[in-house]
């Protein structure tokens, strides 16, 4: 991670983040899940950065309504590539199955067009289903999670996981922990201690 | 990094992240993945596992159990298999403190799945209720719908029914009269918006006002109680125009209220009055001609009998019978007592209109004037006597002397029951009484034009009970001795006999009014007036009678006459004065039948003391040939008790030839 990258807000916590941060956010509840996607956009088109959300439950009107009500205007914001939102299974799983690498260089590039159109960075929230851990592919989902926080590294660009704790096991849950530098717990961005650094996970793991 | 313990900063954020973590995580099995894996990267656990079920203790290694309760009767253990206890053993108290948050988990778990259900639960029944409520709001507007269509029937039942009716919801309040009801009273819901108003607008007088309030209110609360119609009352209702009307009140009782009905009675009331009061003139009317006959029968028989008595008297009073001194007195005493009779029985004879009137014409004001003349001094001077003389036709046929008698009959009861003084109230109008009329009068009327003579008085009244007989003879309140009761019979006879009729109304305590109906000429005759014309005189007159109304009605009379007057109460007495003053009495006035020595021969001895005196014998008992005996024997004139001040004022203008 570039030492000279800013501080970020990213909307669901008081204190500001660097950008380039990993962030995993377990959510249990409806509301929780929304609120966290809107305000994390939201904050993203306040600091000037790119943001992309991939969500299968989130909608266009869902977005529209709460910018709408904070005067900003989704449709002229989607027209200048300032946001989008795709369906998760359309990114992540577009063959029905998952390839990490794809999405590594997926995620590269929307930094790098960021950043040529003039934006002060890029962010991105997904919401995982529990789809990719029956496709293929989906058993290196660990392992993807690993290269994001290695990718934002060079390309800063900010990330929240978004982890449904009704429909992922205990287990998947504690492992997701471990690739997942910070959390966002009870109101605060805290340090993973569950984490284990990329480099490590993945000499032991693959 | 590791302390002197030997505790690891990693470690333990690691128990305490999963602290935070498992509160999110959404069942028993969730979380116990979720700690297990998280608690097989503490040092010296070489695993972790968990059980929702016992199951038998592995003894070939260390085993760090806990037991946990993650339900009502459930247990979860937790094994942590060791390879180094002594590695694991510092990070126990935070484990200890992970698996307590664990049980405190499941408890909120257990909690909310609880409320979930009752959410669940009440979210059905709400929804079961709310489709309940929508079918009972159809149904409700349906009932409602048909309720309105119900109410209006009623309204328009209650609208056009004859009989006044009103609504008066619990609390008071008025909430519906129907046409007949403002057309009844000319209340409308603004004039009696409430029950309390109706009762004080209806019923104006405050003791009948809580009479009725009682009463009502008590019909209400047997209603209520027995599950009846509110009972049948009747009310005197005062209407908004201040006329009072007879009304029946019932009602029954509503749900939240009552509703009241008005039956209007007062017509039927008026004619059932009217008829008992045709009735009871009827048979009042019967009954006086009962009486009128039997009494004037007895007093005809009786007053022959008189006849033969003073005859036999007179025969016993002759020189030839040369009666010593005592005798004579005893048989003067018969005389008298005979003619006082005589002037009962003609009273009697005058009730039962066996009387020959003397049938002339006279002026009712004159009438008045004169018994008024007579009765101003005499009546209790607290007496105000007001005379208001409307009648325009004044003239009638009749005798004079009876109707002032009859009037002074009259107005001598009314100053009787003045006391203490108070108001007398005459009048005279003219009235034209129909066929109708008197059809439906007691008394023997023809239709025609009629003086009506009003006397009021605001004495203490006579009984309900006395009012049907004070004509009939003998009829007397007053205490022994102060009232023969022929009075007013007198008067009756009177009024009958001169084709007239007499009323009489009275209140207790409030007054006395007397109504004289007496036939009237077509027009006055004016030589009435002049035939009445009253004189003046001068000179000294003794007047001797043994009354006392009449020795001061009388001298009364001669001293507006411009008389001067010396009175005495008996012939003795007047004898005696005369004696003493005949040189100074230019006439003297007196009774025939007195008591102690009589007219006529108080009359003999006052002519062997001054042939010339002048007397005049005046008499209620008249027989013609004693009369004439009289005047034969140098009386100056006789005159009929009892005399009209203008009778009297003729007679002595003639005989002082003034």
């Amino acid at each position: 991670m570039n030492k000279n990258s800013r501080m970020i807000s990213i909307g669901l916590v008081d204190e500001e983040v660097q950008e380039g941060t990993h962030m995993c956010l377990v959510f249990d509840t409806e509301k929780e899940r929304i609120d966290s996607l809107l305000k994390y956009l939201l904050s993203g088109l306040s600091e000037n950065d790119r943001c992309a959300a991939f969500s299968e439950k989130t909608t266009e009107d869902d977005i529209r309504t709460f910018l709408d009500n904070n005067h900003i205007s989704y449709d002229e914001n989607k027209e200048q590539n300032r946001i989008t939102l795709s369906g998760t299974n359309d990114v992540y799983f577009p063959e029905n199955c998952f390839e990490p690498e794809r999405m590594l260089n997926l995620l590269t590039n929307y930094y790098i067009e960021a950043k040529d159109l003039g934006f002060n960075g890029a962010r991105v929230i997904g919401e995982m289903e529990p789809l990719i851990e029956t496709l293929p592919g989906g058993e290196r989902l660990l392992e993807y999670e690993c290269k994001v926080s290695l990718l934002a590294r060079e390309y800063p660009i900010t990330a929240i996981c978004q982890y449904d704790a009704n429909r992922f096991s205990g287990g998947t849950i504690m492992n997701i922990l471990k690739v997942h530098p910070k959390m966002i717990v009870n109101g605060s961005v805290v340090l993973n201690p569950f984490f284990i650094e990329p480099e490590e996970f993945l000499a032991n793991n693959l | 990094m590791r302390d002197e313990k030997g505790l690891d900063a990693k470690t333990i954020g690691q128990i305490t992240l999963m602290q935070s973590i498992i509160v999110q995580l959404p069942n028993v099995t969730t979380i116990l993945e979720f700690v297990c894996s998280g608690l097989k990267d503490i040092p010296g656990v070489k695993d972790v596992t968990f059980t929702l079920n016992l199951r038998e203790d592995n003894k070939n290694i260390d085993v760090y159990r806990k037991v946990i309760k993650y339900n009502e009767t459930q247990y979860a253990i937790v094994d942590l298999l060791l390879i180094n206890k002594n590695q694991v053993k510092p990070y126990l108290p935070y484990i200890d403190n992970l698996y307590t948050i664990l049980g405190v988990v499941f408890d909120q778990k257990k909690q909310k799945k609880i409320n979930v259900e009752l959410l669940t639960t009440l979210e059905s029944k709400v929804e079961e209720r709310t489709m309940e409520l929508a079918q009972e709001i159809i149904e409700k507007k349906n009932a409602e719908k048909s309720l309105k269509s119900s109410e209006q029937k009623y309204k328009t039942l209650i609208k056009s029914t004859p009989l006044p009716l009103c609504v008066v919801d619990s609390t008071g309040n008025i909430m519906y009269l129907n046409d007949r009801f403002l057309k009844t009273f000319g209340y409308t819901l603004q004039d009696v918006p409430t029950l309390k108003e109706w009762w004080i607008q209806a019923y104006p007088d405050d003791e009948y006002r809580s009479w009725v309030i009682k009463t009502w209110n008590d019909a209400v609360k047997k209603s209520t109680i027995e599950n009846i119609d509110i009972e049948s009352v009747e009310y005197n209702v005062t209407c908004k125009t201040g006329e009072e009307r007879i009304i029946i009140i019932s009602g029954i009782i509503l749900d939240d209220g009552f509703l009241a009905t008005f039956i209007d009675i007062t017509e039927r009331k008026k004619a059932e009055i009217a008829l008992k009061v045709s009735e009871e003139k009827f048979y009042q009317s019967q009954k006086m001609d009962a009486i009128g006959q039997l009494a004037g029968g007895v007093a005809h028989d009786f007053n022959n009998m008189i006849g033969g008595i003073m005859s036999a008297a007179e025969i016993l009073k002759s020189p030839k019978r040369a009666l010593n001194q005592e005798n004579l007195k005893f048989v003067e005493l018969i005389i008298t007592s005979s003619k006082r009779a005589a002037e009962l029985t003609s009273k009697l004879l005058q009730f039962g209109r066996k009387k020959t009137i003397v049938s002339t014409t006279t002026d009712m004001n004159m009438i008045l004037d004169d018994a008024l003349l007579i009765l101003n001094r005499t009546i209790n001077k607290n007496i105000n006597i007001t005379v208001v003389k409307q009648a325009t036709i004044t003239s009638i046929p009749g005798d004079p002397a009876d109707l002032q008698s009859a009037i002074m009959n009259i107005i001598i009861n009314s100053s009787h029951a003045m006391i203490n003084g108070g108001e007398l109230e005459i009048s005279t109008k003219d009235i034209f009484l129909d066929n109708e009329y008197c059809k439906r009068n007691s008394f023997n009327i023809s239709a025609g034009n009629f003086i009506k003579t009003t006397i009021k008085d605001d004495g203490i009244g006579i009984k309900k009970e006395h009012l049907t007989s004070i004509f009939e003879p003998f009829f007397t309140t007053k205490i022994n001795g102060e009232g023969t009761g022929l009075g007013l019979a007198a008067t009756y006879g009177t009024i009958v006999n001169h084709k007239g009729a007499i009323e009489v109304e009275s209140q207790m305590d409030v007054g006395t009014t007397f109504h004289i109906y007496l036939p009237c000429l077509k027009q006055d005759n004016p030589s009435i007036k002049k035939q009445d014309k009253k004189y003046r005189g001068s000179g000294h007159v003794l007047l001797i009678d043994d009354e006392l109304v009449i020795r001061i009605t009388a001298k009364h009379i001669l001293e507006e006459m411009g008389f001067k007057v010396t009175v005495a109460e008996d012939g003795l007495e007047g004898l005696s004065i005369f004696k003493h003053e005949n040189h100074n009495i230019d006439l003297v006035l007196m009774d025939m039948i007195m008591p102690n020595m009589g007219g006529k021969e108080a009359f003999e001895k006052m002519k062997h003391i001054s042939d010339t005196c002048k007397v005049i014998i005046a008499s209620g008992f008249s027989k013609d040939g004693e009369l004439n005996e009289l005047l034969e024997s140098g009386v100056s004139g006789v005159i009929s008790k009892p005399y009209r001040i203008s009778e009297l004022s003729k007679l002595l203008h003639r005989v002082l030839g003034e």
